[in-house]
């Protein structure tokens, strides 16, 4: 069995507010094999898109690491130089996000963005460059990429926006793309287009995909293995079809059931009492607790819960499933 | 008064259609709404070009009394400005609407004042729906103070409270600030805010986009309590089809300005039959491992709202396009019972002798 | 509101005492001032202040060339000062603010004119303008203040139409107009109080602006008459003596230095204040 590509063990990030500490991620365990897509679900606020950020050191400002470590291909990020650190961004892990708008930069046009990022780490110079992103265009279904290469970003559709933005990403042939909610702002049918695309890019460059979403669909779709965080914690970790099929936390089971779905109607949709809120200077106990429908006497006097196993790959933060 | 009585007489100028107007709470007939740009063609030229949006484009639509009329469509297919312009928040280019059988299309201010009370709007996002200079009382206390539905302090206090308890806030949170509150809650006080007038049409306008899967499942909830105990009519305008299904008994396909579809929400969802709903539909990734996911890519990309394809505006992307669709408009045919398709595949199939711009209730 | 997050901000705070401390001298110049600030008394012109050699308890910062005390003629100029920033900045502000709210709400054909008109009026070099106002006008401190509105009400037109083209967008003014509210409450009730922060912050800023305009009139004569005091005028006579009595033009400099800065820390400060309280509560 080989070493995990990705390896986050015990990452903490916290933020230090008037109000308190906000404990935006903590306690984070993820592996991720060569050329697996992995989920990471939650709520907003839930800490999922903090994690996808710290594999990059992208954390915004006044958020400190507070411990853990991130080994990629054994090597910690953590410790890594500012330069070492740039050398790994955009080659080995490259970052697509949410906004395909915001993603790039307004005042350059297409053929600029994608030619920058092969000189800046493959070293190509332009007219290389600008052959090898055209034909990247071209694989990725981008239309007429000759004449669109030469746009700006806010002559495109956001569909093929994000096109581009999944281009720059994979240019370099990284070894990791952390996806943070890439298709949240499309329709659904682009959605359909993007979710494909990437499926296939993936299992082409055996890249592996870190899948930061709040959608189940998405993951059930695409995932090989997710993981469920609530309030800076994971709750629940299993390969995708096991998670699916038998669910073992409360909040994961939660959140099937508040789920409306397109293929049968509910009488009632199950709604979660109360929200996550803030976890700043939360106790030391289980979070889901305040909301937990299944809750006995013996969650709220435990100070600590872990992260078990359960079954073989499936992992449950849940004083029930001891 | 006097425009209220004369569209009053005016819309019984058929047997016919009097008798179908009266079953309906809204209906539009021929609606468009076009936006016009002029651009210069070049910097420093003196010709340009009129290019036209036709974000609401020869639209009928009917949404009868307690009834929920799901509106879907991707972005840009019009759904938003249908919505605000049924409640005259946009002005109609052509075309007409009828609330509880007045031709309200041409009402002046004061007479619209009258209407509105009746039909109400809440919108997509919690942030910038509330004036985040006022409290929470003022914002919802504001529509009775208009109306003159209140008198007196205490009253209007009870009244808010009151509006406030139906949608699940508490009495003391009428002091609050806006930024104070998490978006669902927010969205609860725009609720509070549009059913203060006791309104009998609801457009609700992407209310639950903004919100988590779990606060979704909440205000969708008080929504449906809401349309029972205030027997209200809603307009459920969502690009999201799973949400659409929970709460709509009927459901319009909106595409580039016009509907493709519209049928009683089973059969939506269960027989669809315009090849972009049946698209849409199987595009949705479905949170279940044993469904398989077989989305039916579309080619390409809606085109720009100003350049219309010709014939059937779906054409370009349909996976079934055949010769007749790009030299032919589409009509929206009723082909079963309340199921309405505007697609050629469907030629001579449609109901004997009905349209569905004349069908009866079903 | 919160009052506390007004008084724990430093420059609020500074910029507040020194408003206060503007607005008191303005007020008590004739009951705290020691002299007549015309008072000439030709045996003791040109005294240095009370902490220099030569100088009396009696003329605490000295005399100008006239023997008159420089201390008081500060205190009365203070007077001109916020008279001309206060007049001046409420006009200017007045129809600056009208017609941004105007040009912003019905955008369109108005906007159009109301912008053109601006453009063309900001066209014009403002200190040139105003010294050719000026001229026509005559001197005087109403003229002043007069002069500061013509030239200073574009700048509150500009910013302000920004801003309202900002929240317009909203949909809480959409939903005003859903409840049947007409236009001039929608604009008075709704869009106006969400722009008064910007206004105070630019309010501050036009203060600080106006005094220092004053000062720029009255250094070239073109301001006030002579027989009132102003610090731009005390500056203009000072800078002949600058050698010999240095504190004729410096005080004045250090007045004019410590009300502009005083003004601008504390528009930043209201700045600070008043935008990222809203942006903090919303932070997850």
């Amino acid at each position: 069995m080989n070493d995990p590509l990705l390896s986050i063990k015990d990452l903490r990030i916290h933020f230090q507010l008037p109000q308190g500490t906000l404990q935006a991620v903590d306690g984070v365990c993820l592996d991720i094999d060569k050329g697996q897509i992995m989920g990471l679900v939650g709520e907003s606020g839930g800490g999922k898109s903090m994690v996808g950020l710290s594999v990059l050191r992208l954390i915004p400002e006044g958020g400190r690491i507070v411990s853990g470590e991130i080994l990629f291909e054994g090597k910690n990020l953590l410790a890594l130089s500012d330069d070492e650190m740039r050398d790994i961004r955009g080659a080995d892990i490259s970052m697509i996000l949410q906004d395909p708008l915001t993603s790039l930069n307004p005042s350059f046009r297409i053929k600029s963005q994608i030619v920058d990022v092969l000189k800046l780490h493959k070293g190509y110079d332009k007219k290389e460059a600008e052959i090898i992103a055209t034909e990247l265009l071209h694989n990725i279904g981008f239309p007429d990429p000759e004449k669109n290469i030469h746009k700006f970003p806010h002559q495109l559709s956001g569909g093929m926006r994000q096109r581009v933005v999944i281009a720059i990403a994979f240019s370099c042939n990284p070894k990791l793309i952390i996806a943070d909610e890439p298709t949240t702002a499309l329709d659904v049918t682009i959605q359909a287009q993007i979710l494909r695309l990437l499926k296939n890019l993936s299992q082409e460059y055996q890249t592996s995909v870190l899948f930061v979403t709040h959608d189940l669909g998405i993951v059930a779709t695409l995932c090989d293995r997710v993981a469920v965080i609530y309030a800076g914690e994971l709750v629940e970790q299993a390969l995708t079809r096991e998670l699916f099929t038998n669910p073992k936390h409360p909040y994961t089971k939660a959140l099937f059931r508040s789920i409306p779905r397109h293929d049968k109607r509910q009488d009632q949709l199950y709604s979660i009492e109360g929200m996550m809120g803030t976890p700043i200077d939360w106790p030391a106990r289980c979070k889901f607790y305040p909301r937990c429908s299944e809750k006995e006497k013996m969650c709220d006097h435990a100070d600590f819960v872990d992260f078990v196993t359960y079954a073989p790959d499936h992992f449950v933060r849940c004083l029930k499933c001891r | 008064m006097l425009q209220i009585i004369l569209s009053v007489a005016l819309s019984v100028d058929e047997k016919g259609r009097f008798l179908e107007l009266h079953d309906c709470l809204v209906k539009t007939a021929n609606l468009k709404k076009y936006y016009s740009e002029e651009r210069r063609l070049a910097f420093f030229s003196v010709g340009s070009v009129k290019s036209v949006v036709r974000a609401v484009d020869n639209l009928d639509l009917h949404i009868h009394r307690h009834e929920v009329l799901g509106l879907v469509g991707e972005s840009g297919c019009g759904k938003s400005t249908l919505g605000k312009t049924i409640l005259r928040l946009e002005e109609p280019t052509s075309g007409k609407i009828f609330f509880e059988n007045q031709d309200i299309t041409h009402y002046s201010h004061d007479s619209l004042k009258l209407i509105r009370k009746k039909m109400q709007i809440v919108f997509q996002d919690p942030a910038s729906s509330l004036n985040p200079r006022k409290t929470v009382f003022k914002i919802i206390s504001q529509p009775l103070n208009v109306h003159g539905l209140v008198s007196g302090k205490r009253d209007t206090i009870d009244r808010v409270a009151d509006l406030l308890q139906k949608v699940g806030l508490e009495r003391d949170h009428m002091d609050r600030y806006p930024h104070q509150f998490s978006g669902g809650q927010r969205q609860r006080i725009c609720i509070a805010r549009a059913i203060a007038l006791s309104p009998t049409f609801l457009v609700a306008d992407e209310v639950v986009s903004a919100l988590d899967v779990s606060i979704q499942a909440q205000i969708l909830n008080l929504l449906m309590i809401l349309k029972n105990d205030l027997n209200l009519s809603i307009l459920f305008i969502s690009h999201d089809l799973s949400v659409v299904r929970q709460i709509s008994d009927r459901v319009a396909v909106m595409y580039m300005g016009r509907i493709v579809e519209t049928a009683p929400s089973e059969n939506l969802f269960s027989a669809p039959r315009h090849p972009y709903t049946r698209a849409l539909l199987s595009a949705i990734p479905i949170p279940d491992v044993q469904i398989g996911w077989n989305p039916v890519i579309l080619k390409g990309e809606t085109p720009s709202p100003s350049r219309r394809p010709e014939g059937c505006s779906f054409h370009p992307r349909c996976p079934e396009v055949f010769d007749l669709c790009d030299k032919e408009d589409v009509e929206l045919v009723e082909i079963s019972a309340g199921h309405s398709v505007a697609c050629h595949l469907y030629r001579g199939q449609e109901s004997p002798g009905k349209t569905a711009s004349s069908k009866d209730t079903p | 509101m919160q009052i506390k997050r007004f008084l724990t901000n430093g420059k609020v705070l500074f910029g507040g005492f020194i408003l206060l401390l503007l607005v008191f001298t303005s007020i008590m110049a004739p009951y705290i001032a020691p002299h007549d600030p015309n008072e000439q008394d030709l045996t003791a012109t040109k005294m240095p202040p009370f902490w220099m050699e030569g100088g009396a308890s009696e003329h605490l910062l000295g005399t100008d060339s006239l023997g008159r005390d420089v201390l008081s003629r500060l205190l009365y100029g203070s007077r001109v000062a916020m008279f001309v920033a206060v007049v001046g900045t409420f006009f200017a502000g007045l129809i600056g603010v009208t017609l941004a709210l105007l040009s912003g709400f019905y955008r369109g054909a108005i906007d159009n004119l109301i912008s053109r008109f601006v453009d063309i009026w900001i066209s014009f070099p403002p200190i040139l303008l105003s010294i050719v106002l000026m001229a026509v006008l005559g001197t005087g401190l109403t003229k002043v203040a007069l002069a500061i509105i013509l030239v200073d009400w574009t700048r509150f037109c500009r910013v302000i139409r920004g801003e309202v083209f900002n929240v317009r967008e909203k949909d809480f003014i959409l939903a005003a107009k859903a409840i049947g509210l007409g236009n001039l409450r929608i604009i008075l009730k709704e869009l106006f109080p969400n722009i008064v922060p910007l206004l105070t912050v630019l309010v501050t800023l036009e203060m600080g602006i106006a005094i220092i305009v004053e000062a720029i009139l009255s250094f070239v004569g073109l301001s006030v008459e002579a027989s009132v005091p102003a610090w731009g005028q005390m500056i203009a006579l000072g800078r002949l003596y600058i050698h010999q009595a240095w504190w004729i033009m410096v005080f004045p400099m250090v007045c004019i230095i410590t009300s502009v800065l005083g003004l601008n820390l504390l528009g930043d400060g209201l700045r600070e204040v008043l935008d990222p309280r809203l942006k903090v509560m919303g932070m997850k």
